[in-house]
């Protein structure tokens, strides 16, 4: 029963982010420009009447229509066009939240087993190091290496193997660090518990003694903190798609907020297609929280 | 005992608050970010005039930007703007953060369910697309106040996570047999907050503090790659073209005025704004650490 109200929680806390977005996106950002004597002013004022009837216009034309509106190419509505950019990064995300997983937990276990040796600055301290370099800093020096250094990999591919492996890649070494690093300090909590002693005492070997006791029981604080590791990861996607010119899921975000330094919001805002990425991204945190919830009920009942 | 973080962390803390506060007069340092349009340089043995970007020499040890201006002053001149900023932005999360965790630290009531809801509403986007979202909305962008408005946005992005921790801290307090007993005594909650919870939490809060300066700093520069900047005012550029101009000049903005060239694959311009905040996020970073362990604050 625990397990199903937690479940219910969040979906209900999701959906209230979500309805929250939806607010947002839709404020009117209509400015009224008018000359004054030579120069442009205007004077934008907030009117909740008028913000309510849009909200309403909006809704009762997407029930009517069946859809959110039209992207901003011609013929393509708001629905193809953002899972079409989800469709386009749902495999990066996924491969970046199992390779951040394993790979994490692997080095989590590395740098506890270094810290009892003289290479501990090779455990924890790189895990550190890596945590703390900014993602634009990291992938802009990865950028700089390929592109340099290393031209038989098309750096800016969108399709072939790099358009799949390479974002993979850079999207999931910060989650690799950071899953490694709740590892190790699981890990390094749990030493000296009568358990562990039991288990050394029976004459177990050290692997068995880490893998079968210590992980088992220490993953369920690791799986808490899968819903964070997705989180990272979005915003990983933002930098390595903006750096690569991707066409995915958060740089269509981007897009679609149609930013520009001259009115703010441009003609070709699209209030469909970022709704429909949000819902995506919701509906992905919702599963992962699912996930976590139910592994961590699994591997940890009490 | 040794602790490394801490002494490395000082001295690059010192380093920056050196930068900050007396870097603009040093010798090697253009305060005035003078543009450079020609120079002439020795070549072959004949003197050639040349035209900006300058390439690192011993006048300008990180060469100069497209209008000949000095990288290396750019960067520190404007390094006590962003310092503040990231500053101020964290010093007002937690001046939201500690009062809401401490007002709910019974875990019931109002407040309980607030601090909660924001702590999951935020954590569901990365806070950069949900500050770019808020951030672009006109009426901040048009704003007079844009700039206070900017600071509170990025402070309560993640005021609640402050929140959860402090309420946290002060439920587990609560048992403890020296507040039971300061409860007994009849001391008031004034005297208890003061006295009691202060004194013990300031070294988590200071802890987190120094992680979250890094947070902050990583934040802006996000913002700064997609091209919001915080402060800015809507100006005449062109005949009848109004553009947002920013205000301010600290390391983001010095970073979006150039990221377009990380398309053209032309880095020298972006990694030296992105080096600078990078050292910054691991000076308190590596501040963090060390107070842990001065603390021994577990984390």
């Amino acid at each position: 029963m625990r397990l199903q109200s937690q479940m219910l929680k969040t979906t209900v806390t999701s959906l209230l982010a979500f309805i929250f977005i939806v607010l947002i996106v839709l404020v009117p950002r209509d400015l009224d420009l008018s000359l004054d004597g030579n120069l442009w002013v205007t004077n934008y004022s907030f009117d909740l009447g008028e913000y309510v009837n849009r909200i309403y216009d909006y809704f009762a034309q997407a029930i009517q229509n069946g859809t959110l509106g039209e992207s901003r190419y011609e013929g393509q509505s708001s629905e193809a066009a953002a899972f079409g950019a989800v469709g386009k990064s749902l495999l990066v995300i996924v491969s970046a939240l199992i390779i951040g997983f394993v790979f994490g937990i692997l080095k989590g276990i590395l740098d506890y087993k270094l810290s009892k040796t003289k290479w501990n600055v090779l455990g924890h301290w790189t895990t550190w190091l890596f945590q703390s370099i900014p993602d634009f800093f990291l992938m802009l020096i990865a950028q700089w290496l390929l592109i340099k250094h290393v031209p038989a990999i098309r750096y800016f591919a969108v399709e072939g193997w790099e358009a799949f492996v390479l974002p993979s890649l850079l999207v999931s070494i910060y989650p690799v660090f950071f899953i490694a690093r709740i590892t190790s300090a699981s890990l390094l909590a749990q030493e000296g518990k009568l358990y562990i002693l039991l288990a050394k005492a029976k004459g177990l070997s050290d692997r068995k003694v880490v893998y079968k006791h210590m992980l088992r029981n220490g993953i369920a604080t690791i799986l808490t903190h899968l819903p964070g590791l997705l989180v990272f990861i979005l915003s990983n996607l933002l930098v390595v798609e903006y750096y690569r010119n991707y066409p995915g899921a958060a740089w269509r975000l981007f897009q679609a907020l149609d930013f520009n330094t001259f009115s703010g919001t441009g003609g070709y805002y699209e209030p469909g297609v970022i709704i429909y990425i949000a819902f995506s991204f919701m509906v992905l945190f919702m599963i992962v929280q699912w996930i976590s919830h139910a592994a961590r009920k699994y591997f940890d009942p009490r | 005992m040794k602790n490394f973080p801490l002494w490395i962390g000082g001295a690059l803390l010192a380093f920056f608050v050196f930068v900050m506060l007396a870097g603009p007069y040093m010798p090697f340092i253009d305060k005035d970010l003078n543009k450079e349009p020609s120079r002439w340089v020795m070549k072959d043995g004949k003197e050639k005039l040349t035209l900006p970007p300058y390439k690192p020499s011993a006048q300008n040890w990180l060469g100069t930007d497209k209008k000949g201006v000095d990288n290396l002053s750019k960067l520190v001149v404007t390094a006590k703007d962003t310092i503040l900023l990231v500053l101020g932005i964290t010093a007002v999360r937690y001046a939201i953060g500690i009062p809401l965790g401490l007002l709910a630290r019974k875990k019931k009531g109002f407040i309980h369910q607030l601090i909660t809801f924001w702590n999951q509403m935020c954590s569901y986007l990365p806070p950069v697309f949900a500050s770019a979202l808020l951030l672009a909305l006109p009426f901040f962008l048009f704003s007079q106040q844009r700039m206070g408005w900017a600071i509170l946005i990025l402070a309560s992005v993640e005021a609640g996570r402050v929140a959860i921790t402090i309420q946290q801290q002060t439920y587990k307090m609560a048992s403890e047999p020296y507040m039971e007993a300061g409860t007994a005594l009849g001391l008031r909650t004034r005297t208890l907050t003061k006295n009691y919870y202060i004194p013990i939490l300031f070294p988590e809060v200071i802890v987190n503090f120094c992680l979250d300066m890094g947070k902050v700093m990583l934040l802006l520069g996000q913002l700064a790659i997609v091209n919001i900047f915080l402060g800015h005012e809507w100006k005449e550029v062109n005949y009848y073209v109004m553009e947002f101009v920013e205000k301010g000049y600290n390391w983001a903005t010095i970073l979006s005025k150039h990221r377009s060239d990380i398309w053209l694959g032309k880095f020298q311009f972006v990694i030296y704004p992105a080096f600078a905040m990078m050292l910054l996020i691991i000076t308190f970073n590596l501040l963090g650490e060390g107070l842990r362990r001065r603390f021994q604050v577990k984390g």
